[in-house]
């Protein structure tokens, strides 16, 4: 690292027979803006991504903030507060922005981009052993259709600031209160925000993550090498898979309600307002098509990085492949038969709620076969508490809680009562963000080392493990209660009885921001004084671990060996290099010599 | 049959007190799911904290191997957990069937639900902002909304239901009295559990519960109650309980919709650029058909009020307004010396 | 691997390997590239059907709870005019098949023929497609406040009780609209559906003048309407109010498929751009910017705009201009094109793109125009 003191200080210790990596191949803003390659791609997609979260976190704690005691007229013995009509609208007003906003960021612009576009494309061409996806150009398109699709987003922002701030009026409506899902006719008849850029830009967003899983699925079936069979595939690329037939299947849905509600706002074209002649349950049937599949396309991949990092930090071969595989696929499938289940309270058939209640409990069973699996591939194991690690056991209590407290929610009479209570955020917030939130979080740690070459804090990275976890229990469990206790979802105000849930659930936010804030430090400061990563730091048996870190440009220069992802025998610590060597593998550059040839 | 046996129920650590004849076997069910909910999460979460410390990597510690995957045990898991969701559907779907399906010989309610307040029609058409159901009795509510999806919802009773405009969503209920033998209704929440625009967390009522008997009472009592009150007092009631309130205020504050106070009687400038003198028929038309003239710098947001508020209503609400406006002299005796023949015809004054 | 025997620094660029300049790096052989491309190509297909397929669901929603509204309504649109279009997309279809094929067997000029009639195959239906919007704008019938039948209409016509005149404009008279109205008050209150057909009934004429009456067991009896055609806007009743419904999903359908259609025809003029020699590329921009000035002048004619008329013309004969500096080049230089048996995969999968547009006219075509 020093010995290249003056140059960039990240990755250029790259391994000596490449000279470069890919961070280092190609200088200049030009050199990423343009790139065809997977990995640059993967961290550009990071930088936005993750700005888009601060962006949606700033949000939440924001509305958690406002949350804190409610806005109020009269106290508690009916004596007025002093607080006026206009000033509790104002604060309405403002509430209902932040929420929908809260929401839509974190939804279109973090957590359905999140682990497939940072993480998959990163790591699945080099874990399948190919040197790129199948369509590399296509690729920097999705990429550029998400920083377009980006800025609509970044423009309701804008217009909510300067009319707030200085009472100026862009065009289109200033921020977003609808809620992320656009429910019409609110959205379309009624709503002051700029509801046409959010929908377009949701839109847009949606071609990026269709033209992601046509790549990804183009790259999966086309570009494994030989021995490269689907039973040897690692379980984060069956995850990553099934993801994006989920994604190509789903989001054409999403897009074209989306244009249709966008025609109705502008347009008056009827199809969702029943004023014009149309039906707004069709429009919940539509959104939800989408959107259900959607929560899949946000938790699938999270398994695949759990079904990872287990085995490489319980240094044992996954406990029953096949079954945690096929659950993905099973998932994905089944993903798509659900959706009717948000519309238990709409009107819609006693028949189809039954039908829809049924099938959501059949999608408990392949997550609850997953959970098994994982604790049983610990079983026996040598477990080693890395920061990965923690977060992924974390997973697994959130995601286990989360999946529980569905089964309030699939089963027909119990859901009457607590849909659109905070049960419900408190249910979706475990799975959507406790699951996927910790398995990005553990995927980044995890290859972390990977992308840039340079090793995490372990201290740092477990205590601020400790804030992330014990905050986000503070802040969401609570909410379970208050749910159960009656009080619905998006209201500005509340009853003065759920003022300690409240205060609970607030200050648990702040924990869990201060908890993400040091998670940024500590990636920040890796990259400035981490020491330099070996090329395998876990131990594990998956391919991109064979190349060195980071990876150069080609990723192989011949397509390495393929035999089972995940068996770790032969793989020694080297304490000299800190890394895991294998003697039966020889060193990267004497693979196999064997012609490469697809399958 | 379950439901009869539990009716009350008092208020648990996460449920409030139940009082319909479905809030029982809602409760029940909750607790049954609940319970699995403890068992399976304390068993994943021992397992996974035991496994981690009880195999945490030590050095020398020997590795036994372990199987790589196990058949019998993968369909252990994968059979018990369908069995047991086979069970909760089964309890979901019964007590959902006992949520649905109204009695035929149900009492009928029709609820009309707006930006952001409630309507209650009664059959004998007397509309009231809160709810008054008869206790023991089947209730039926037609539910309607004039502008976007709103959702009734009454956790007390365990009863949520959207409306949705354009569509006529039912729901129905059974409530009971927790104190059978006080004479005095019960109370319980309302809540708007859909989200509607800006007030939607405003959007609360509450529910009364009487006896069979002191309901009908209630109800003649009730409907006749203009009939006793002068029309400025029956105008402030319904300007503080059919949703006014929350876009007009009567301070002289910019809300959603144009402030009464001083309002009656002046020139009201419209969107269009003309001005219009707000006057009894401009007050008329803008209840009923509130699009037909926008105030300069509103939104054509205000629900019509066609068919839900009856012509004495409006004339309370206009002598309410004409009673906080210094634009209106009618209530008023001029002084003498400037009674001319002009102005006494006239039943205002611009200025 | 003729071409890349051209390219000897292309080869030389690659160290040796016997790589097609076409093959990019990730890939081991051109063959493994076309498959991928074309997985991919198929994939994308399918989004695109489930995009389409949303518009479809909505047509099934509303055709199943309205279905006389869309006998009604779908009277406005002209079957000639759109099984014309039928016809023209179809042939389309043809030309870019034998397109395809003349690629695969290295047909250079016969792909450019097949290219070039694809692309005014596509204008030919947009030009059409035009046609249909425009008598649609003349009758009031645009979505939204601009639809006759609106209740957000703001125009001050009436709206007409027989769309199947408007495609008639000869017989089509004011005074059918006001004398028809008067004979179908009792009508309206009964629901079309529950009317049997009778086979026995009599001219048009005759059950236009019929009134129509419930018996005293309840039975509605009317004189049910002799020919489809003859199902009126007073015969609707309440579901009057989806009138504009089908409209919406009219345009919604037609315009999403006619944006698709401009998209085909810009990737067949890339792939021609391709397949013909580079001399000659510049005398195929003129023509396309001839044939895009003229369309402009054609829309400029039919709206009408007199900027749009003039702005077309210039367009044109720039484009004109430009296509005979280039017209000599041109000339001999054909047959040099990008394509051959060894590298034709953007034909093939623009091919399938453009199958794809042509399936879904196929499906629109008698879900729209030929209700019965």
């Amino acid at each position: 690292m020093t010995a290249h003191a003056g140059t960039l200080p990240i990755g250029q210790a790259g391994d000596h027979e490449h000279g470069d990596n890919y961070l280092t191949h190609g200088r200049g803003i030009k050199s990423w803006l343009f790139t065809l390659d997977h990995k640059r791609i993967g961290i550009m997609y990071m930088i936005l991504v993750c700005a888009n979260f601060l962006l949606g976190g700033i949000f939440a704690i924001a509305l958690r903030t406002m949350l804190w005691s409610p806005l109020r007229m009269f106290d508690a013995n009916g004596n007025p507060t002093g607080v006026t009509q206009e000033q509790i609208n104002a604060s309405h007003n403002l509430y209902n922005h932040f929420f929908t906003l809260h929401g839509a960021v974190m939804v279109f612009l973090f957590i359905i981009p999140s682990i497939p576009a940072i993480l998959g494309n990163f790591v699945l061409p080099m874990q399948l052993g190919a040197k790129d996806v199948a369509f590399p150009r296509l690729n920097l398109l999705s990429f550029w259709i998400y920083m377009i699709g980006a800025v609509f987003f970044v423009y309701i922002l804008l217009s909510g600031v300067l009319h707030a701030a200085f009472g100026i009026s862009l065009p289109g409506g200033w921020g977003l209160d609808t809620g992320w899902t656009f429910y019409t006719p609110y959205s379309t008849a009624r709503a002051q925000g700029a509801v046409v850029a959010a929908t377009l830009g949701a839109f847009i967003l949606g071609f990026s993550s269709i033209l992601t899983g046509v790549n990804f699925i183009a790259t999966v079936h086309m570009l494994r090498p030989k021995g490269m069979t689907w039973f040897r595939m690692p379980l984060f690329i069956w995850a990553i898979y099934s993801t994006a037939i989920i994604q190509i299947l789903a989001t054409p849905v999403l897009a074209i309600t989306l244009l249709l509600l966008v025609a109705e706002r502008t347009l008056g074209v009827g199809i969702f307002d029943p004023a014009l002649g149309g039906d707004p349950v069709l429009y919940q049937h539509f959104f939800w098509f989408y959107s259900h599949p959607a929560v899949y396309i946000m938790i699938l991949p999270a398994m695949g990085v759990i079904s990872d990092v287990i085995v490489a930090f319980s240094r044992k071969h996954v406990f029953g492949y096949n079954f945690i595989a096929f659950s993905s696929i099973a998932i994905a499938l089944l993903s798509f038969i659900v959706w009717g289940h948000h519309l238990f309270v709409s009107g819609q058939s006693a028949l189809a709620n039954a039908i829809f209640s049924m099938l959501t409990f059949s999608v408990a069973i392949p997550s609850a076969i997953k959970v098994f699996n994982w604790i049983s591939t610990l079983y026996k194991g040598d477990v080693r508490l890395k920061t990965p690690m923690l977060y992924a056991l974390g997973f697994i209590f959130l995601f286990t809680l989360g999946g529980l407290t569905g089964l309030f929610l699939g089963a027909l009479s119990v859901d009457i009562y607590l849909t659109d209570t905070y049960f419900i955020i408190a249910h979706f917030h475990y799975v959507m963000m406790g699951s996927t939130l910790f398995a990005f979080i553990a995927g980044m740690y995890y290859w972390w080392p990977k992308m840039f070459g340079k090793m995490t804090n372990e201290t740092l990275g477990k205590i601020a493990f400790c804030f992330v976890f014990f905050g986000f229990n503070l802040t969401f469990f609570p909410q379970f209660v208050m749910g159960a206790r009656g009080m619905p979802r998006r209201y500005a105000s509340y009853p003065i009885k759920f003022v300690t849930e409240h205060h609970l659930s607030t200050t648990g936010a702040y924990t869990l921001g201060f908890g993400l804030v040091l998670v940024g430090i500590d990636w920040m400061y890796s990259l400035k004084r981490g020491k330099k990563a070996p090329e395998n730091p876990w131990g594990a048996n998956t391919l991109e671990w064979r190349c060195s870190s980071p990876p150069p440009h080609d990723n192989f220069a011949t397509t390495p060996l393929v035999g089972d992802p995940y068996d770790l025998h032969g793989w020694v610590y080297d304490p000299a290099t800190n890394g895991w060597v294998n003697p039966e593998l020889g060193h990267r550059s004497s693979d196999s010599p064997s012609a490469p040839s697809h399958h | 049959m379950l439901q009869s046996i539990l009716a009350y129920s008092a208020p648990t650590f996460w449920l409030p007190s139940g009082s319909s004849s479905v809030s029982g076997d809602v409760d029940w069910l909750y607790y049954f799911v609940y319970w699995i909910n403890v068992i399976f999460f304390l068993l994943v979460a021992f397992l996974t904290v035991f496994f981690a410390w009880k195999y945490r990597h030590r050095e020398g510690r020997v590795i036994e191997p372990s199987a790589g995957h196990s058949t019998a045990l993968e369909l252990t898991w994968t059979i018990i957990p369908t069995l047991i969701v086979i069970v909760i559907f089964y309890f979901g779907f019964r007590g959902f069937l006992a949520l649905e399906v109204d009695p035929p010989n149900s009492y009928e309610i029709t609820v009309n639900a707006k930006m952001w307040n409630w309507s209650f029609i009664y059959p004998n058409g007397f509309v009231s902002p809160e709810l008054h159901v008869p206790a023991d009795t089947p209730v039926r509510f037609v539910l309607t909304s004039d502008d976007v999806l709103h959702d009734l919802f009454i956790p007390d009773w365990r009863v949520k239901k959207d409306i949705v405009p354009g569509r006529f969503n039912r729901m129905w209920v059974n409530a009971e009295k927790v104190n059978k033998n006080s004479k005095e209704p019960e109370e319980h929440d309302i809540e708007c559990a859909e989200y509607c625009g800006t007030n939607h967390s405003a959007m609360l009522s509450k529910a009364w519960v009487h006896d069979r008997t002191e309901f009908q009472s209630w109800l003649i009592d009730a409907s006749n109650w203009a009939g006793k009150h002068s029309y400025v007092d029956e105008g402030a009631e319904i300007y503080k309980t059919r949703g006014c309130a929350q876009c007009h205020s009567v301070t002289g504050g910019i809300v959603t919709g144009p402030t009464w106070k001083d309002m009656f009687g002046s020139q009201v400038p419209l969107s269009d650029g003309t001005t219009v003198t707000a006057d009894d028929a401009y007050v008329r038309e803008s209840v009923l058909y509130p699009q037909a003239k926008i105030v300069k710098g509103f939104g054509p947001v205000m629900p019509s009020y066609l068919g839900t508020m009856k012509e004495q209503d409006i004339t309370a609400l206009i002598a309410y307004m004409k009673s906080i406006s210094t634009n209106y002299h009618g209530n008023e005796l001029p002084a003498l010396k400037q009674i001319a023949p002009k102005t006494t015809e006239g039943m205002k004054t611009a200025k | 691997m003729s071409h890349a025997a051209t390219n000897p620094t292309v080869v030389a660029a690659h160290n040796g390997h016997h790589h097609d300049p076409h093959l990019a790096h990730h890939f081991e052989t051109p063959e493994q590239q076309y498959q991928s491309g074309k997985l991919g190509m198929w994939v994308f297909l399918a989004t695109e059907i489930l995009m389409f397929g949303g518009l479809f669901c909505a047509y099934s929603v509303y055709r199943h709870n309205h279905p006389e509204v869309f006998e009604f309504a779908h009277k406005a649109l002209d079957p000639v005019l759109g099984g014309i279009n039928t016809v023209v997309l179809i042939t389309s279809s043809l030309t870019m098949a034998w397109g395809v094929r003349a690629a695969q067997l290295g047909q250079k000029r016969l792909l450019i023929w097949c290219l070039a009639l694809t692309i005014i195959g596509g204008a030919g239906f947009m030009a059409i497609k035009s046609i249909e919007y425009n008598t649609k704008w003349k009758h009031n019938l645009f979505p939204g406040s601009y639809n006759v039948y609106s209740k957000t209409f703001t125009g001050e016509e009436t709206p007409p009780l027989d769309l199947a005149a408007l495609n008639s404009e000869g017989h089509h008279a004011p005074a059918h609209e006001a004398g028809e109205a008067a004979p179908h008050p009792v009508k309206t209150i009964y629901d079309t559906r529950l009317v049997p057909h009778d086979p026995n009934a009599g001219t048009p004429d005759e059950a236009k003048i019929k009134p129509s009456f419930a018996t005293s067991t309840g039975m509605v009896t009317q004189a049910p309407p002799a020919a489809e055609e003859h199902l009126i806007y007073t015969d609707l009743g309440r579901d009057r109010h989806h009138v504009t419904v089908f409209f919406s999903i009219y345009f919604l359908m037609t315009g999403l498929h006619g944006i698709h259609v401009l998209v085909g025809m810009s990737l067949i003029y890339w792939l021609l751009r391709r397949a013909i020699a580079s001399q000659a590329r510049f005398f195929a921009d003129g023509l396309a910017v001839t044939g895009t000035g003229l369309f402009f002048v054609y829309l400029g004619w039919l709206i009408p705009l007199t900027f749009l008329l003039i702005g077309g013309a210039i367009v044109a004969a720039i484009g004109i201009v430009i296509a005979l500096m280039f017209a000599g080049r041109a000339l001999r230089a054909t047959g040099e094109g990008e394509f051959d048996p060894t590298y034709f995969t953007p034909v093939d999968l623009v091919g399938l793109y453009w199958h794809l547009v042509d399936l879904i006219w196929i499906f629109l075509f008698p879900l729209l125009y030929l209700i019965r």
